[in-house]
C-alpha cells in the first residue's frame, strides 16, 4: 500500500510512471508498445511524447497500441482487450512487444503479467506502469529498464562490446551532447561506448545486455538497474552520468578503477581542458550573481556554486540571477554550456 | 415512489427477506420492482419460481445496443418485476462498477418506477460501486438485515458506517430505517438484534424467527408468501412489510466500535 499521499512533493514536470515507461521502449527501434488501459492513456502520452519529441526536433512517434478499455472490460476484466491489443501488435511484426499496464488495469486486477506470458512467436515483456501504486515518470524507466532485463541470457562479458550506456534521459534536450561528453570521457581511458540502454537501440540487441562488461547509469536513481546488471551478469556499474567538473575528475578515476586502467594520464589531461575552459570565461570574473536555489535541482545549485568561486564572482542577493540547467550539466562540456547561458544572460543584464 | 435497500452480511438471508417482503406489498396491489445487487445474481429467483433471469450484465455483454427494458425487466410472482444486476466472473473484473452501469442503464430506460423499489444489496458494503444504491436518486432508507452472529452484527455496523458517512454530504437523503432480525435460533437472538439497533441509534423493526417453512418453500421454488400464505411465517413477513411501509422515523446511525460490539454479544453469550 503507497503511504505518500501528498499532493505537492513530487515533479510535476516529467510526467507519471507510464510516461517513463514509455521514454524507455518508444526509443526501443522494432519494437511495438501495447498500453494496457483506456485509449486516453495512450492518446495523453503520445501526445506528450510528440511535443516532447518535437522539441528535440524528433517527428519519428513510437509505434503505440491501446488496448482500449472500455467500461465493459472494467466491470468484466480486460484481459481480453490486452489479448486482441497484442495480436494486432504482433500483426505488425515486431521484434518485441513491450505491454504496459496502467491504472485502471490495475484497479480492476488484471493479470497482465500473465497475459503476457503466453507463448508466441516474438517475445512479449510486461512492464508495471501504474502510477497509483506510488513513484512518477522516474519509476517508470526503472520498470522497464529492469523489464527489459531478462530478455539477455547471461553469456560471458567481452571488453569488445565497450561501455553500456544505461537509461538516458530520452526526452531532454541535451541527451546526445551528454551522450557524446560521456563517450569522449570514456575514449581518454582508451575506452569505448557500447549499447545504448535504451537509446534507438535495436530490441534485439536486449539479448546482449549481458556482455557489456561495464556500465554507466544516467543517473544514480538507477541504482536497481545497477544492481539487478551487477547481480545477474556481474556488471560492474558506475552510478551516474559525471555532474560537473568534479564529478568528471571522479568519474574518470572511477572508470579507471573499474576498469582496471591507470586513470592518472586522462585526469591530468582533463584537469588541462578544464583549466582552458576557466581561461575562456575569465570575463566573468568579479561580477556580482546570484542564483535561486530553491527553484533549482541540487546537482545544478552545487556546480553553480563551485563555478561561482572558481571564477572569481561575486554572490551577492543583489546580484544578477542566473540561470541553472534543468538536470545538472554532465561534463565538462555541460559545465561549459550553463557558463555560456551566464554569458549570454549578464550581457542581456 | 418510496425506495428502499436492504444491506447485510453475506448468507443471513437478505433474499429470502426482501422476496418475502416484495411478495407482501405486491400482494397488497403494491407495484414493486426488486433489484439484487449482488454478483450471485439469486435475489429474485423464488420470486421467479426458480428461473435465473438474465442480468442486466449479462444483456449488456451480449447485446450491448438497443437494450430494452423487457431484456432486463422479468415479472414473477403477483407481479413483482425482477431485475438482477449480475457481475463478473469470480476473480476479474470490477463488480461495484457493474453495479453502477446497471444502475445507469436502468435509468436510461426509465424502469426505475412504481409505488416501491427494493434494492437486495451484497453482503457488505465492499466496495464505492456497492453503495450506489445508497447514493442521491436511489434509496433514502436503508434497512440492515442481521442476525444474533458477532459476524452479521459486524457487517451490519460496518454498513451503518457507510450510512453515516454518504449522510455527511449535506446533499445526501439516505437515512437508516431500521433492523431487521433474522433469527438464527441463537438465545436471547431478537433482545440482542434489539439492543444493537437501538445502541446504533435506531430500532427493530421485526424479527423473524427460523423456520422450516422457508426451506420448505425455497425447495418447492416459491416465497413462503406464495407458498405458504396462511403460515405464521408469511404472517411474519406481512408484519414487517406493514412496519416498514408505515415506518416514519429514519436515522444517522452511531456505529459502534469494535470493543462496544464485541461485548454488547459476549454480554448476551454469558447471560
Amino acid at each position: 500500500m503507497i503511504s505518500n499521499r501528498s499532493p505537492i512533493d513530487i515533479s510535476r514536470s516529467e510526467g507519471c510512471t507510464l510516461t517513463g515507461v514509455l521514454s524507455v521502449t518508444g526509443f526501443l527501434d522494432d519494437a511495438v508498445t501495447v498500453i494496457h488501459g483506456p485509449s486516453g492513456c495512450t492518446h495523453h502520452n503520445a501526445s506528450l511524447l510528440y511535443a516532447s519529441l518535437a522539441e528535440i526536433d524528433s517527428f519519428d512517434l513510437p509505434r503505440f497500441i491501446s488496448s482500449n478499455v472500455l467500461e465493459e472490460d472494467v466491470i468484466f476484466g480486460g484481459e481480453d482487450a490486452l489479448l486482441h491489443a497484442i495480436d494486432a501488435a504482433e500483426a505488425l511484426d515486431p521484434a518485441l512487444i513491450c505491454v504496459v499496464s496502467t491504472c485502471i488495469a490495475d484497479t480492476i486486477g488484471d493479470d497482465t503479467a500473465a497475459v503476457c506470458r503466453k507463448p508466441r512467436g516474438i517475445p512479449v515483456v510486461y512492464i508495471p506502469g501504474s502510477g497509483f501504486l506510488g513513484g512518477g515518470f522516474s519509476e517508470g524507466i526503472k520498470n522497464a529498464l529492469l523489464s527489459l532485463i531478462p530478455l539477455s541470457p547471461s553469456m560471458a562479458s567481452s571488453p569488445e562490446e565497450g561501455v553500456m550506456i544505461v537509461g538516458e534521459k530520452n526526452l531532454e534536450y541535451e541527451a546526445d551532447e551528454n551522450f557524446d561528453e560521456v563517450s569522449r570521457l570514456i575514449s581518454l581511458l582508451g575506452l569505448h561506448t557500447g549499447l545504448r540502454f535504451v537509446r534507438r537501440m535495436p530490441a534485439p540487441a536486449c539479448q546482449r545486455i549481458s556482455v557489456a562488461p561495464l556500465a554507466v547509469l544516467r543517473d544514480p536513481s538507477l541504482e536497481p538497474v545497477g544492481s539487478a546488471l551487477r547481480e545477474r551478469f556481474g556488471t560492474s556499474i558506475i552510478s551516474g552520468f559525471p555532474i560537473g567538473p568534479d564529478g568528471t575528475l571522479n568519474f574518470l578515476r572511477s572508470l579507471g578503477e573499474s576498469g582496471g586502467i591507470d586513470s592518472l594520464p586522462a585526469i591530468r589531461d582533463e584537469e588541462g581542458h578544464l583549466e582552458d575552459l576557466y581561461d575562456t570565461f575569465s570575463d566573468l570574473s568579479g561580477l556580482s550573481v546570484t542564483f535561486d536555489p530553491k527553484s533549482a535541482n541540487p546537482g545544478s545549485a552545487d556546480v553553480a556554486e563551485s563555478m561561482i568561486q572558481v571564477l572569481g564572482m561575486k554572490k551577492t542577493a543583489s546580484g544578477h540571477l542566473l540561470p541553472l540547467p534543468y538536470d545538472p550539466p554532465v561534463g565538462t562540456a555541460g559545465t561549459k554550456r550553463m557558463l555560456h547561458a551566464w554569458r549570454r544572460s549578464l550581457s542581456r543584464a | 415512489m418510496r425506495q428502499i435497500a436492504l444491506y447485510g452480511k453475506g448468507g443471513i438471508g437478505k433474499s429470502t427477506t426482501s422476496a418475502n417482503l416484495s411478495a407482501a406489498w405486491s400482494d397488497k396491489g403494491l407495484n414493486i420492482l426488486q433489484i439484487g445487487c449482488d454478483p450471485k445474481h439469486d435475489s429474485t429467483r423464488m420470486l421467479m419460481h426458480g428461473r435465473v433471469i438474465p442480468t442486466v450484465l449479462d444483456v449488456i455483454r451480449e447485446q450491448q445496443k438497443d437494450v430494452s427494458t423487457s431484456d432486463v425487466i422479468f415479472t414473477g410472482y403477483s407481479g413483482v418485476r425482477c431485475v438482477e444486476a449480475g457481475g463478473p466472473e469470480p476473480g476479474i473484473g470490477c463488480a461495484g462498477r457493474g453495479i453502477i452501469a446497471t444502475f445507469q442503464l436502468l435509468e436510461k430506460l426509465g424502469a426505475l418506477r412504481g409505488d416501491l423499489i427494493v434494492y437486495d444489496v451484497l453482503g457488505d458494503v465492499v466496495c464505492g460501486g456497492f453503495a450506489m444504491p445508497m447514493r442521491e436518486g436511489y434509496a433514502k432508507e436503508v434497512y440492515l438485515v442481521t442476525s444474533g452472529e458477532l459476524m452479521s452484527l459486524y457487517a451490519a455496523n460496518n454498513i451503518a458506517k457507510a450510512i453515516a458517512r454518504l449522510s455527511s454530504n449535506s446533499r445526501s437523503q439516505v437515512r437508516l430505517g431500521g433492523v431487521i432480525g433474522n433469527g438464527k435460533n441463537i438465545p436471547d437472538e431478537e433482545a440482542l438484534v434489539s439492543e444493537f439497533a437501538t445502541a446504533i441509534g435506531s430500532k427493530l423493526i421485526a424479527f423473524i424467527p427460523r423456520s422450516p417453512t422457508v426451506q420448505q418453500a425455497e425447495l418447492n421454488k416459491k416465497t413462503v408468501l406464495e407458498y405458504a400464505p396462511d403460515s405464521s411465517q408469511a404472517m411474519v413477513y406481512r408484519s414487517c412489510a406493514d412496519a416498514i411501509l408505515m415506518n416514519t422515523e429514519f436515522s444517522v446511525p452511531t456505529p459502534l466500535s469494535m470493543d462496544d460490539l464485541e461485548s454488547l454479544a459476549y454480554r448476551y453469550l454469558k447471560e
